[in-house]
């Protein structure tokens, strides 16, 4: 790590890279990720500021490769998802007209190929599709890595804002993972092949580049796909509108919520505790009177919750007091 | 419920619970008085009903339901409930209704205006052992009046019913007038071993009367067919007899493995998987198991000509081809067919019906082929999609609660998945009686217990090009035929009017369908290639609002000519 960082993110989710100052969340890192042994499809949901990306991040992905718990290697494709504003983003396109900026909006199902293959993808170089595909995506995922099997691992984070896309793009987003998720060849493959057969007749020495041809050559294996949906509780009915495309969406969901106070305090305690560079702040400890404070003032009286979210607000402000301590002392 | 086996049949019939007296009456040979004379069959039922209903009126009982030409009436006293049954029989005597009456106490389970349970079932079974002018009960209830002097009562000894575990003693009414049937006139709802004991002319008479109750259900709506890879045939190599598809495939299995017992014991989709197994299996299995209606002999045609000819509305298949669809076709008449798949978008059929009839594929369908199921590894993930998260349509659900007949064309009941099969179209909950298939392929022994002790069928012994000659003839004699629906080549008009209609998405993929069916010109496919990423272009400054929708209209008009212009040459094409 370069710059030194905060030993609590605040507003902002842990990132991979802070996995070593993420606490409190180990019975539910193990609880998702037996899920993710299990099944093909998990749905982690929990209301807003509970920390899913922060799990997800800093939790979930990092338990998954140190544990090496599956005996094919995998790769992880993370797509985050953001809100789409119809009435903004034509008062921006006008601003831009003469040089729209296709950044702008990120269409839901052009995002999931950008995640997977870059920004330079180009979908129809391999087969005559119709529309894109996220199969194929996927293969040429495992393609590009050069490892046979490989399991891919989606995951789709603030899925919630996929929903205030057009409903078209959403409809059409929900068909090509529901193809994915069922991992055989879909129909539009099988397809593309019997263009492909067609137009190659027509120029019949023409050969595919490597790459194509060794992406092909692949193609009648099936693929192994998990994926790892998050999304806030409050927007669970949402996937209502992807059960025609994917009803086995509903099977499997892991609710994550509050800290309790044994949770809040592992979250407030170790990440002090540690020592090393990267740190904005010298190691320092918390007396358990001042913790009982900090705690007593984040719970909710009634559920006797406490967010995370709060927690590493109020943290962080204490982190830069002591560091200001610390400085005028050393002055 | 009827249903039945790779060669032939079955019968099916379709909450406050308490004790009750339970009358079951019904008009004899009626669907045969139908035949003969409907005006006159018609005043019977008339005459049947009014009978019912003022003599009811009079009494503390209930008419639970009509159905065709009988009827189920409840009583809470047995007393009275015989009172009213003798009463009843007197006036149909006096008006000269043929009906039988059948009578039991028992449990009895009320539910949407419909009773059921055992005290019904066993009623069921003693009416269909009377004739008419008869009133018979059961030994429940003759315990319950036989100290009434006011009624003869006289035993017919002792009958072991279908699915009811103990024999039970029937008793007649014998008072003046009544008829009282004798040892060979009973016949009726008895265990599959007393059915042998029939002469040879009775068996056909049975047999023949559970054909009309299927034409009866053909003709309401309520008789759906499954087709099994049984009812699949061509003709063998010497071209006079013909080989069925389960055969075809272990005829190829054993010519592979060079071992015959390979082919013998395995059921179908442990054939078909074994094929799919092996270098180049999945090919070679999809050309054989594709039996084109061009290859079909005239015997195997004619079988689905006539299917095709009798109204049915539903026809559930769990063969992956096409080939009803093209019977239907090469027939002319209006159908619709759709196809169940575990794992794309789940889709509706449109509402069907006799005038236009709904072939549904349960086991996929070769135009997709990620929804074929010819393996066993996809038979799977068929039972564990549809008896989970994807349930078949709505519309086919309903069609077979409601349905009175379910025939069974073509299908091993020996092989395993027919259990899963019969709790995938919920049949478990209803009572079903089948025919038992002849020769060496019957069904063994423990099978016939399970499908008895769980779903109570009996099997009729029909060869399946008997029974549908058999059923056609009966719809012909009825005037129910089907009538081929006379239409020119609407595929193109058809493909106009989507771009009219600005469904050009829908358009295009018919089109990419045309050319990639008919193996037509690479530069047309390319052509529509083009034609699909200029809609995705503008379909995007649309949905994005990246332009006004005056400056998108001229672009759509500009792709709905090219599209109309790209009609014309596969048209063109096509034709040439």
């Amino acid at each position: 790590m370069t710059t030194p960082r905060s030993r609590y993110p605040g507003l902002r989710p842990f990132d991979p890279e802070e996995e070593q100052r993420f606490f409190g969340r180990s019975e539910e890192i193990a609880a998702v990720c037996r899920l993710l042994d299990l099944d093909k499809l998990i749905v982690l949901h929990g209301p807003s500021g509970m920390g899913k990306s922060s799990l997800i991040n800093a939790g979930i992905l990092p338990a998954l490769s140190n544990l090496r718990r599956w005996d094919i290697p995998f790769y992880i494709v993370k797509v985050r998802f953001t809100n789409y504003d119809p009435s903004l983003a034509r008062i921006r396109h006008q601003q831009l007209a003469s040089n729209p900026d296709p950044e702008l909006v990120k269409d839901p199902v052009d995002r999931f190929i950008e995640a997977c293959l870059g920004p330079k993808h180009s979908w129809p170089e391999v087969l005559p599709l119709s529309k894109p595909s996220f199969w194929l995506t996927a293969k040429q995922v495992v393609e590009d890595q050069g490892i046979h099997p490989l399991r891919l691992v989606f995951v789709l984070d603030q899925f919630e804002e996929l929903f205030t896309y057009p409903e078209e793009r959403v409809n059409e987003f929900a068909l090509q993972l529901g193809e994915l998720y069922h991992q055989v060849m879909p129909e539009a493959i099988h397809r593309g092949l019997a263009r492909k057969q067609i137009l190659d007749a027509e120029t019949p020495d023409a050969t595919p580049s490597p790459r194509v041809a060794a992406l092909l050559e692949q193609l009648d294996t099936p693929l192994e796909v998990k994926m790892l949906i998050s999304m806030r509780s409050d927007k669970l009915h949402y996937l209502e509108r992807l059960k025609p495309y994917l009803p086995e969406m509903m099977l499997n969901s892991y609710e994550l919520r509050s800290f309790d106070r044994e949770q809040a305090k592992r979250a407030i305690v170790e990440p002090a505790n540690l020592e090393g560079p990267g740190f904005l702040s010298p190691p320092f400890e918390i007396s358990e009177p001042v913790m009982d404070e900090i705690i007593d003032f984040l719970e909710d009286k009634l559920t006797r919750s406490i967010e995370p979210v709060q927690l590493q607000i109020i943290c962080q402000h204490l982190e830069q007091q002591m560091t200001a301590k610390a400085r005028k002392k050393s002055k | 419920m009827h249903i039945l086996e790779s060669a032939n049949i079955f019968t099916l019939m379709v909450e406050a619970r308490k004790l009750a007296s339970i009358a079951f009456a019904d008009i004899a040979g009626y669907t045969a008085m139908m035949q003969a004379d409907e005006r006159k069959a018609l005043l019977v039922l008339d005459t049947f009903r009014e009978v019912l209903e003022s003599e009811m009126a009079l009494y503390e009982g209930e008419i639970v339901q009509f159905f065709g030409d009988g009827c189920l009436l409840s009583f809470d006293s047995a007393l009275e409930g015989l009172h009213v049954a003798t009463s009843l029989q007197n006036r149909f005597l006096a008006q000269g209704v043929p009906v039988r009456i059948g009578m039991h106490l028992g449990d009895v389970l009320y539910k949407n205006n419909n009773a059921f349970g055992d005290g019904v079932n066993i009623a069921s079974r003693i009416e269909s052992l009377g004739i008419p002018g008869a009133v018979l009960i059961s030994k429940t209830l003759y315990d319950q009046v036989k100290n009434k002097t006011e009624f003869t009562l006289q035993s017919l000894g002792a009958f072991q019913f279908k699915n009811v575990a103990d024999k039970m003693e029937v008793f007649a009414v014998a008072n003046d007038g009544f008829t009282v049937p004798r040892p060979d006139q009973m016949r009726g709802k008895l265990e599959t071993p007393q059915a042998p004991q029939l002469g040879i002319e009775e068996q056909k008479d049975w047999e023949r009367y559970q054909l009309l109750e299927i034409l009866d259900a053909v003709d309401a709506g309520t008789c759906v067919v499954i087709l099994g890879n049984h009812a699949f045939s061509r003709p063998n190599a010497s071209g006079e007899g013909e080989i069925f598809l389960p055969e075809i495939l272990r005829q190829e299995l054993h010519k592979l493995t060079g071992s015959p017992a390979a082919g013998e014991l395995a059921d179908f989709y442990s054939a078909t998987q074994a094929l799919t197994n092996r270098p180049g299996g999945q090919h070679k299995l999809m050309h054989l198991a594709d039996i084109r209606w061009e290859a079909l002999g005239p015997k195997q045609r004619e079988r689905f000509q006539r299917i095709s000819e009798i109204p049915f509305d539903l026809i559930l298949s769990t063969y992956p081809f096409d080939l009803v669809h093209q019977a239907y076709d090469a027939q002319g008449i209006d159908h619709q067919s759709q196809f169940y798949s575990f794992q794309s978008e789940a889709v509706e059929p449109e509402p069907f019906d006799a005038a236009h009839p709904l072939i549904y594929n349960l086991f996929g369908s070769k135009q997709h082929k990620e929804s074929m199921v010819m393996s066993l590894d996809k038979l799977y993930q068929f039972f564990f999609a549809v008896l989970g998260a994807r349930p078949l349509p709505k519309l086919i659900q309903d069609k077979v609660q409601q349905a009175t007949q379910l025939v069974f064309l073509g299908f091993s009941f020996d092989d395993w998945y027919m259990k899963l099969l019969l709790r995938v179209l919920k049949v478990h909950e209803k009572d079903i009686s089948y025919a038992h298939p002849p020769g060496p392929g019957g069904m063994r022994e423990d099978n016939q217990v399970f499908y008895e002790s769980n779903f109570k069928v009996t099997f009729l012994d029909r060869q399946i090009d008997t029974f549908v000659a058999e059923l056609h003839k009966l719809c012909q004699d009825q005037g129910m035929l089907r009538r081929p629906k006379v239409e020119a080549n609407s595929v193109y008009p058809a493909l106009r009017s989507l771009v009219a209609k600005y469904r050009l998405e829908d358009a295009m993929d018919q089109l990419d369908n045309l050319l990639v069916q008919h193996n037509l010109d690479a530069r047309l496919l390319r052509e529509l290639g083009d034609h699909y990423r200029s809609y995705r272009l503008i379909k995007d400054d649309e949905l994005y609002q990246r332009s006004t929708a005056e400056d998108l209209e001229p672009r759509w008009q500009a792709l709905c000519t090219n599209l109309l212009s790209l009609i014309d040459q596969v048209e063109a094409k096509h034709s040439a």
